[in-house]
């Protein structure tokens, strides 16, 4: 199948598609937008899903692709910023983490989101200065919890390979 | 399969707990780190700097800073009663005067002997970069709140 190349391009601008609205539909949820920093991250259970059912480079242009594709619709460069340390952190872990294979799936997409959660920290913590330390177990709670039910979510996805048929 | 599960579901507890129980103590204890402070300036010289929660009245005369004990504050209320406008003309000599009290996580100027008496209409503030002037004492009374982390990530 990695060979079909137009398959590959098409179903991951599917993939890329879904996860931008799923991102616009979570942003709707008045709870979770009124915290900054906090997201159910709705669109990272596609990343999971690719991770596992694909390769991690199917991930990775997931990632790049939706993260650039943001920044070119709402033009927040400092979404950009936070995003993308976010995805760089939360990428390298979870392959790590999937490599060792110690952890199931809901695992994986866990210490994902915190580290997803730890990327941005640092980068406000360099924006902003010592003034954000406080928010760091907020982060670190809302990264785990989340993590772990995209987890779940994505396993329960991953019942339907759609990449391989 | 099962031992994965578990692996991860003991991982996700204790980090759960770990930062829960972190947020806990920054709930209990943190209150203070959050709490407004109360700056007061004259002529760019900062003379008080203390947070909200503290109640007190404060006199700052010619720029200088006198707090006033518990029992002055009847005094401020007795002279309040005989009208304010009375009270400026008769402490005159006394030079610049404002009475700054702190009351219930509010700020306000009960008297002061200036000419237009804005500082003292301006009322209670109690939010975050609210401020109260006295422009002929070039007095400036500021709320500051420490850096909330605002803006947020897609």
């Amino acid at each position: 199948m990695r060979t079909d190349t137009a398959r590959r391009v098409a179903l991951l601008g599917v993939f890329v598609a879904l996860g931008m609205i799923l991102s616009y539909i979570e942003a709707m949820f008045p709870i979770v937008a009124s915290m900054p920093g906090i997201r159910i991250g709705l669109s990272n259970a596609l990343v999971v899903y690719l991770l596992y059912n694909c390769d991690w480079k199917d991930a990775c242009i997931y990632q790049v692709t939706r993260i650039l594709l943001s920044f070119l619709l709402f033009g927040n460069l400092f979404a950009l910023t936070y995003s993308a340390a976010g995805a760089v952190c939360s990428m390298t872990v979870m392959l790590l983490i999937k490599r060792i294979k110690r952890f199931d799936t809901a695992g994986v997409s866990a210490c994902g989101g915190l580290f997803h959660n730890l990327g941005q920290f640092l980068v406000a913590y360099i924006l902003m200065g010592a003034a954000v330390v406080t928010y760091l177990p907020v982060l670190v709670f809302s990264g785990v919890l989340s993590g772990y039910l995209i987890g779940w979510l994505s396993a329960l996805l991953m019942r339907y390979n759609i990449m391989k048929d | 399969m099962k031992k994965e599960h578990l692996r991860s579901l003991i991982l996700v507890i204790v980090i759960l707990s770990i930062s829960g129980g972190a947020l806990l103590v920054q709930h209990m204890y943190g209150k203070r780190s959050s709490v407004l402070r109360v700056h007061v300036e004259v002529e760019g010289n900062c003379i008080l700097d203390v947070p909200i929660t503290e109640d007190g009245t404060y006199v700052v005369r010619e720029g200088t800073l006198t707090v006033e004990p518990e029992k002055s504050r009847e005094t401020v209320e007795t002279v309040e009663t005989s009208g304010t406008v009375e009270t400026a003309e008769t402490s005159k000599t006394d030079g610049n005067i404002n009475v700054i009290a702190i009351e219930d996580g509010s700020v306000s100027v009960t008297e002061a002997n200036c000419s237009n008496h804005i500082c003292v209409k301006t009322g209670n503030i109690s939010k975050s970069g609210e401020t109260i002037c006295c422009l002929p004492h070039r007095l400036i009374i500021t709320l500051t709140g420490n850096g909330e982390v605002d803006g947020f990530a897609y």
